[in-house]
């Protein structure tokens, strides 16, 4: 370990000291400048650095500490030579740092800013990486780079692993020579502190003080989704530290102008490294670059550098040849650290864009093979329809952040207490009466309209979004320069505080962990602490330690698993386990797994008899396949009934009773199946919300598209001839239109919910469960079902998670003795689409069939949960030998 | 100067403006901001 650290410690000294030069050669002599132009290079070189012995084949650290060793060998005869760190020069730099005196509120801010820090290295020491998609594409790309010493496109299901990886390669950086993760989140930390940084030198160029722009950028770095994503390991904050720092260089030239100290083509070299950075890193950067275009021209306009410009490249306004040398070698690696996953995308998938499709003019240029698929998020082409929606389901639901903050950012933006309470009054103060900061709001909007017209409607794209709340500290910040009466900006300065604590407080546990669980991983070693700990989500429920636990250490582990599962646990911690993917069109899977002398498989999803891996809970209807669905489970077995004829475009009335014997289906009146092989209660997991137009755990949903009216729900199951009546006449009399008058429910004992639409999503029953639209859904007055009085319906987009919820109330979940019936009017009738029910869904059918064969065959023995062996041969007696 | 002293009055009106964004923000994501506290006082 201790060969490791220094190995670490003198590839990292070699990188600080070339930082240091690039950096003598670049800075501005303006500290709050200087500050992210220093953070920019530093995160660029180590990239770099690391990139360049990944696609040479040689990352290995001898190799890189042996380069670094040269290097800094190099560099000291250089420094010697010039004297560059002379007495004078590193008194003058401790002076500085030591003689700065802090004010009352200095020492409040400093001691704001040690706080988050220290929650941030909290989870970097104790915490291993969490979240989903980091899990399943992000950090396999790094183990597997690691592995084998090269930056190669891996073979894995997951298709999202060829997107563009640059800052996985910065990551790589973190754990290449210590051969552990445990230092791996520090990467989206820096990337943080580049962020943060930059937000206070915009607040700076903005003429606010050192206090109010480190208040600002502090604002800024306690935003909850920001915050958690300092450790999170994905990529997102990367791309918006890259934007932001564009952003500092350019508001810096919009309001000072050109100068002798950071002169236009400086400038213009650090934009085309960020911008080309980010590319590398996430192809949206080019979708929020409107922003900053706007910017360019606005600041040139305003200094009249246009001319100026374009003649940069003119021989008489070029830098010294030293200088050029190294702005041309800037730009080139910069370039190629973009360019390098585009092109290889398109050697290796004929489609740099791939795994997304790239149209233009809605003309195919380039084709994944892939359906468009809303986890990928791209939908490879602009449209103003996603534009509106995604604006319109920002501000009318996502804004509000109705759930718990975590990395997803799931049907939420995360930009927490402050942004919500006091930016959104602070920007529009800002756009009203504050003619620059006005401009610079116009930018950010324009990023952000640009970015949602590029990307599906759908819940999970907060997270591309974290370059745009600086604009609500920035505006705040702006807004208090300008009030002048004490006793105005000081409670709102407080009061600010008192919403970035809430912030920090929301954080502090961002739904991982419990209190045991956290207490567990404190108590491990650290560098035994691992990904596939049981507590951790997505972990399986230690389904991955036990993998290790029974697999020996030097067994290639063969894995087949879905598009979107997570892999990267089962590489351990020390990133020691090999993986080798079984794809679904290996046929003979015994052959095969011999052939290449695996002997263990990982394959969740399989349940031996075909089943549901995790059952079905709770109750709910739907469509599939041009008929009538329910789903339920009782007695831990789950029930799926397909029944009548539903066709397209046409209303239906679909009903379910269940009487704790019997089930029976009813479509449009009629008995459509009688089931009696279940018994008992059904049964609920987690809590689930009775929802209408998706199920209630949408992950990522099998959305309902069409109509949906007259939704009942009863607790008692109904005879066919009450069934009859609500069908053709709704349940009479529904009279509530506020809280003040119920129905009357003299006839219809056990009336649960009843949503007839006509009056918005209320629960016109007087039980008070109110439907609350979330996302997009469309009430339309006068298209109802076909019922006297029933004027109202609502429409779904088919969108995952834009549905009616209902709440989850207990009255909602009726175990013995229900009714659910709704009028539909579906677009298609082909896909699975769920209509109304609380129901609880965590599995998916397994696919493979062959490997499903293998374990029916005996050729594959199950050891443990997930893992399977390879049955006994001579060759592989010892694995037989040892399964239980 | 009008516009000025404009500023300072909508000023003056932020604050309140701020607290009643901070309920309604209270109401829809304030269990989920404190349920860690929460969790530890029930204990």
């Amino acid at each position: 370990m201790i060969l490791k650290l220094t190995m670490m410690g003198v590839c990292n000294l070699f990188i600080l000291g070339l930082t240091g030069y690039i950096f003598r050669c670049l800075r501005t002599k303006t500290f709050h400048l200087d500050l992210p132009i220093f953070g920019f290079l530093w995160i660029f070189n180590a990239t770099f650095f690391t990139f360049l012995f990944g696609v040479v084949g040689a990352l290995k650290p001898a190799f890189m500490t042996l380069v670094s060793l040269i290097g800094l060998c190099v560099m000291a005869v250089h420094v010697y030579r010039q004297r560059l760190l002379s007495a004078a020069t590193r008194t003058a730099f401790f002076n500085r740092v030591m003689g700065t005196k802090l004010s009352v509120v200095g020492w409040f801010l400093a001691a704001a800013a040690v706080l988050q820090l220290g929650r941030i290295a909290f989870h970097v020491w104790y915490i291993p990486p969490y979240v989903h998609d980091t899990l399943t594409y992000h950090l396999p790309n790094v183990a597997e780079w690691v592995q084998n010493a090269r930056i190669h496109a891996i073979s894995t299901p997951v298709i999202r692993s060829n997107w563009p990886a640059a800052f996985e390669v910065f990551e790589t950086w973190f754990v290449v020579f210590l051969h552990h993760d445990l230092l791996i989140q520090l990467g989206s930390a820096v990337c943080y502190l580049l962020a943060v940084a930059s937000v206070y030198a915009i607040g700076r160029a903005l003429g606010m003080g050192t206090h109010l722009a480190a208040g600002v950028a502090l604002l800024f770095a306690y935003t909850p989704s920001v915050a958690i994503h300092a450790t999170s390991c994905k990529n997102d904050l990367a791309a918006a530290a890259f934007y932001l720092f564009s952003m500092a260089v350019l508001v810096d030239l919009w309001r000072n102008g050109d100068n002798a100290n950071f002169p236009l083509n400086r400038r213009l070299l650090l934009l085309a490294m960020a911008f080309t950075f980010g590319v590398g890193t996430k192809a949206y950067t080019v979708f929020i670059a409107p922003g900053l275009i706007l910017l360019v021209i606005l600041a040139l306009c305003k200094h009249r550098l246009l001319r100026a410009s374009i003649s940069v490249l003119h021989p008489r306004n070029l830098p010294s040849k030293r200088l050029l040398l190294l702005y041309a070698s800037l730009l080139l690696s910069s370039g190629i650290l973009a360019c390098y996953w585009y092109v290889r995308n398109y050697l290796v998938f004929d489609n740099p864009f791939y795994p997304a499709d790239f149209r233009l003019f809605g003309h195919l240029i380039f084709g994944s093979g892939n359906p468009p698929n809303p986890a990928i998020s791209a939908q490879s082409s602009f449209s103003l329809h996603s534009m509106w929606q995604n604006t319109r389901h920002l501000v009318s639901f996502k804004i509000f952040d109705q759930l718990r903050y975590y990395a997803d950012l799931h049907r939420i933006t995360g930009w927490g207490w402050f942004c919500f309470a006091c930016g959104i009054s602070s920007v529009i103060y800002g756009a009203v009466f504050e003619k620059e900061v006005r401009a610079l709001i116009f930018c950010f909007f324009l990023s952000l309209l640009s970015m949602l017209g590029w990307i599906f409607v759908d819940d999970w794209h907060g997270r591309f979004l974290h370059f745009f709340p600086p604009i609500f500290a920035i505006a705040f910040g702006a807004m208090l320069m300008h009030l002048r009466i004490r006793w105005v900006w000081a409670p709102l300065s407080v009061f600010a505080a008192i919403c970035s604590l809430c912030n920090f407080v929301a954080v502090l546990n961002v739904g991982v962990f419990d209190k045991g669980s956290m207490k567990h991983l404190m108590n491990t070693p650290p560098l035994e602490r691992s990904a596939s700990h049981r507590s951790i989500r997505w972990s399986a429920g230690g389904a991955y330690q036990r993998v290790h636990n029974r697999v020996p250490k030097d067994e290639v582990i063969g894995y087949n698993v879905g598009k979107n599962h997570v892999i990267y646990p089962l590489y351990d911690s020390d990133l020691s386990r090999r993986l080798h993917y079984i794809p679904n069109s290996i046929e003979n899977v015994r052959d095969y797994m011999i052939s290449e002398g695996i002997h263990y498989l990982y394959a969740p999803e399989t349940g031996e008899r075909g089943a549901w891996a995790d059952p079905y809970v709770g109750h709910q209807i739907g469509i599939r396949n041009g008929r009538m669905a329910t789903w339920f489970n009782v007695q831990s077995v789950n029930r799926e009934y397909d029944s009548g004829t539903i066709r397209a475009d046409e209303w239906t009335h679909l009903a379910f009773t269940f009487n704790g014997r019997e089930t029976a289906s009813y479509v449009n009146g009629e008995a459509a199946a009688k089931h009696t092989d279940r018994r008992g209660k059904i049964e609920f997991r987690e809590n689930p919300h009775f929802v209408i137009g998706d199920r209630s755990n949408a992950v990522p949903g099998e959305p309902f598209k069409g109509l949906v009216d007259e939704v009942t729900l009863f607790n008692r199951a109904l005879r066919q001839q009450e069934i009859e009546a609500v069908m053709n006449r709704g349940v009479f009399p529904a009279v509530r239109i506020d809280n003040t008058s119920a129905v009357n429910s003299a006839n219809f004992d056990g009336l649960v919910a009843y949503y007839r639409f006509d009056q918005g999503t209320i629960d016109v029953s007087g039980n008070s469960h109110d439907g609350k639209i979330a996302g997009v859904v469309e009430l339309v007055p006068d298209d109802g079902a076909p019922i006297p009085n029933g004027n109202g319906c609502v429409r779904f987009l088919g969108r995952p998670g834009m549905v009616v919820d209902c709440g989850n109330a207990p009255e909602l979940r009726i175990a013995q003795n229900l009714t659910l019936m709704a009028w539909v009017k579906a677009e298609t009738v082909g896909p699975t689409q769920f209509v109304a029910g609380a129901a609880y869904a965590g599995g998916k059918w397994y696919k493979n069939s062959h490997i499903r064969n293998a374990i029916r065959n005996g050729e594959l023995t199950k050891l443990t949960e997930h893992l399977y062996a390879l049955k006994s041969t001579e060759t592989n007696r010892r694995f037989y030998d040892s399964t239980d | 100067m009008h516009l000025n002293r404009l500023k300072q009055i909508v000023g003056f009106m932020i604050l309140p403006i701020n607290l009643c964004l901070f309920y309604v923000y209270f109401t829809k994501q304030a269990k989920f901001s404190f349920e860690f506290i929460l969790s530890l006082l029930r204990r």
